[in-house]
């Protein structure tokens, strides 16, 4: 009886089987390179079209890349890129939102060096470009942008307050600073820092110190033992319960109402807010103005990485791609003009420069370079080229949700200083343990 | 007669194989796997690497799941109650006699079931944000979402908000169950609302509420939208203090740590029967008294 019924099932197994093989279409071979982000369409549409009208690939060229989305989130973009490696089908390009995220399919061979292929460029491409985009010296992509830390402050209400961010170089200064602008402005805040501090605040942080690093390289984790991690949980606690602070967290549902009613005066952000804050407070057109992090902050920098599955079938033609995209100095300035995003390269910075003027002329209040002014240039561009890189682990990601949620924890009264220090080296060890064995 | 006999038996599985072959493929054989990679460690391609019961110790020994599961539970107590009292009431009034009129309603009290929780959770996160509908009406500055326990009674609104209209329709099927003369024998007996409430409807229906206390215990359990679309910022989850438990799940998947990720999946399915076995037998003893 048992005989007989795996007979029936196995028939039927082979009966489904062959329906489904028949059901699915096979794989035209052709030489179309696959780039791998995330977004929804209007994302995916948006690149495209920047593309399009930013690259010197014919129309065929560009007919034969596809843009696919691996979701919403950078994440979704890394889960559908291990699925394709699992499935041997790994697309021409892969987009990483930080190159930390990409550190671990570097370490494990996935990316490709693409150091010989760039190295005629290399003297083009900014020192922080070529350094976001290394790994032991070694090129594994091209950054589409540079992100720096940027200090983005409302101008006429410093100015009415008295404070002058050319002299804020330390964090007591910046405190001093807070509570200036608290006795100016009892309703309005200095900055935001809610009980989320996310990866940005995390990597903010983080790069305002010297080689400060996780972990050392023999896997030793160092949260207990460096007292910068010490300094840097403190900083944060004052700063969250700092009078001058409003708590709530960057992008949750009450930032950018407080941003446009003018609660919130500065940001201690990142370079991309550039493209978000003319559509986030439009009605402050001209007010906001730009500077790096105070002094002592440090030039920590992070990059959206382009880079190469060494999977991938067609490398030679993904590299050309890759070059012509993101090096093209014409492509650079249309580039600009669509987003605001400063290119990675001297020749494209210096025909941006060239061009600014003429952009200006026909932005509009909403655009990055009609809302900042055309000073924004190069008070970004004094941002990206100090901008250093943090040197993170393999395991970074699943550290930083470790850090992330003690100084959520701190942050909340639920630990102390304390406690989230030595919880956070406790979770590291337990739930990562050697961030170098993946 | 043999080759009769021999079809006679094949038939009913040849009946049963489409439905067996899917369940031993897409169900069956993913679970299997899964447990075998919840002892291994793996990114999602190449070699997984073997590390036994690794796994099930780390997150068993990790803060965050064991904050998850009193998140969860917490969002049940807050809500459960509440929302069976309700659903019950409801259906009480509707299914009464005497308010037949009522019975229209029944399509409007189930709408918000048809809307997907994460509509739910941005409408609501509309609703109660700082300058948001709820404040603006009342003239308060509530920090809904800037404060632990009061984002813990946003989800908890939004899960009695949306899951009621469900119940609802339940309890109604169940007292159409119960037997009319009885309710009106009761009457005739003088018995009170309270009474036939307490006394008949109640009792008669238990097997429907245990239902609906299990099932529902399970989807809290398994809760992950709601409270990561009120606090999340765009692409991330919400932070561990108002995290459900399934978020070091998913976590973990972001992470490429497929083997912890499965090894937290079969731990919430141990959790999940485990609570099933306690609230069935906790029901069965009350019916043994």
């Amino acid at each position: 009886m048992t005989k007989k019924i795996t007979l029936v099932l196995l028939v039927a197994f082979v009966c489904f089987g062959t329906l489904f093989a028949a059901a699915t279409p096979e794989k035209e071979g052709n030489p179309s390179i696959e780039m791998l982000m995330w977004g929804g369409a209007d994302r995916l549409n948006y690149l495209k079209t920047i593309y399009e009208k930013t690259t010197s690939l014919s129309s065929n060229e560009m007919a034969n890349i596809t843009f696919t989305s691996g979701g919403t989130g950078a994440t979704d973009s890394y889960q559908l890129f291990r699925l394709k490696l699992a499935s041997n089908d790994a697309p021409g390009i892969v987009f990483f939102g930080g190159e930390t995220a990409a550190t671990e399919f570097i370490m494990n061979g996935d990316i490709l060096n693409i150091t010989s292929e760039v190295k005629d460029q290399m003297n083009d491409i900014l020192p922080s470009a070529v350094d976001l985009a290394s790994y032991k010296g070694e090129v594994y992509g091209l950054p589409t942008q540079v992100k720096s830390k940027v200090w983005y402050y409302r101008e006429d209400l410093f100015r009415e307050a008295g404070i002058n961010v050319g002299e804020i170089k330390t964090f007591d200064d910046f405190y001093s600073a807070g509570m200036k602008f608290k006795e100016h402005f009892p309703e309005k805040y200095f900055i935001n820092l809610g009980p989320t501090p996310n990866v940005d605040v995390v990597i903010g942080w983080l790069g305002s110190y010297d080689n400060l690093t996780i972990a050392d390289e023999a896997g030793n984790f160092r949260i207990t033992t460096d007292p910068r991690f010490r300094d840097m949980y403190e900083k944060l606690y004052k700063l969250a319960t700092a009078p001058f602070s409003l708590y709530v967290s960057d992008w949750d549902s009450d930032w950018q109402p407080n941003i446009e009613n003018g609660t919130i005066a500065s940001l201690l952000s990142w370079s991309w807010m550039t493209e978000f804050l003319p559509s986030y407070a439009p009605n402050q057109s001209g007010l906001w103005a730009i500077t790096a992090w105070p002094e002592e902050f440090g030039y920590g920098g992070c990059a959206e990485l382009i880079s190469i599955p060494t999977a991938t079938s067609n490398k030679a033609a993904s590299v050309e791609v890759l070059k012509t995209l993101y090096l093209d100095s014409d492509g650079a300035v249309l580039r600009f003009k669509e987003n605001g995003l400063l290119p990675v390269t001297y020749s494209g910075v210096e025909k941006v420069n060239a061009a600014v003027a003429d952009i200006a002329a026909t932005a509009s209040s909403t655009s990055p370079l009609g809302y900042f002014g055309t000073g924004m240039v190069d008070d970004i561009f004094a941002t990206m080229k100090y901008a250093t890189k943090y040197n993170s682990d393999p395991s970074f990601n699943a550290e930083e949700a470790i850090i992330e949620n003690h100084l959520n924890l701190m942050i909340t009264g639920i630990e102390t200083i304390d406690q989230a220090i030595a919880n956070t080296q406790k979770d590291l060890i337990m739930q990562v343990g050697n961030p170098y064995d993946i | 007669m043999k080759v009769t006999n021999i079809r006679e038996k094949i038939i009913p599985y040849l009946f049963l194989s489409p439905f067996l072959v899917f369940f031993l493929v897409f169900f069956i054989y993913p679970a299997l796997n899964s447990f075998y990679i919840s002892l291994t460690s793996y990114k999602g391609y190449g070699q997984a690497k073997w590390v036994g019961w690794k796994n099930y110790h780390a997150i068993l020994h990790y803060d965050v799941f064991w904050t998850g599961i009193r998140n969860v539970l917490t969002y049940w107590v807050l809500h459960a109650g509440v929302m069976m009292i309700i659903s019950f009431t409801m259906a009480f009034i509707v299914s009464s006699p005497k308010y037949q009129k009522l019975s229209r309603l029944k399509v409007i009290l189930f709408l918000p079931r048809v809307i997907a929780p994460t509509v739910a959770a941005l409408i609501f996160r509309a609703v109660f944000s700082s300058n948001g509908l709820f404040n603006t009406v009342f003239g308060v500055t509530i920090p809904w979402f800037q404060n632990d326990t009061l984002t813990k009674i946003v989800v908890a609104i939004i899960l009695v908000w949306r899951d009621f209209g469900y119940w609802f329709v339940v309890f109604v099927a169940g007292m159409t169950s119960v037997n009319p003369e009885i309710i009106d024998a009761s009457i005739v007996d003088g018995a009170t609302t309270m009474q036939r409430i307490f006394r008949i409807i109640i009792p008669l229906m238990k097997n429907i509420l245990k239902f609906a206390l299990i099932i529902d215990g399970i989807s809290s359990l398994r809760l992950f939208s709601i409270p990561n679309i009120i606090v999340g910022q765009p692409g991330a989850l919400s932070p561990t203090s108002i995290g459900p438990v399934m978020n070091l799940l998913v976590q973990n998947i972001q992470q490429g740590s497929f083997g912890r990720a499965s090894a937290v999946g079969w731990l919430l399915f141990i959790m999940i029967s485990i609570l099933t076995v306690i609230q069935m037998t906790a029901v069965r003893d009350t019916e043994d008294l």
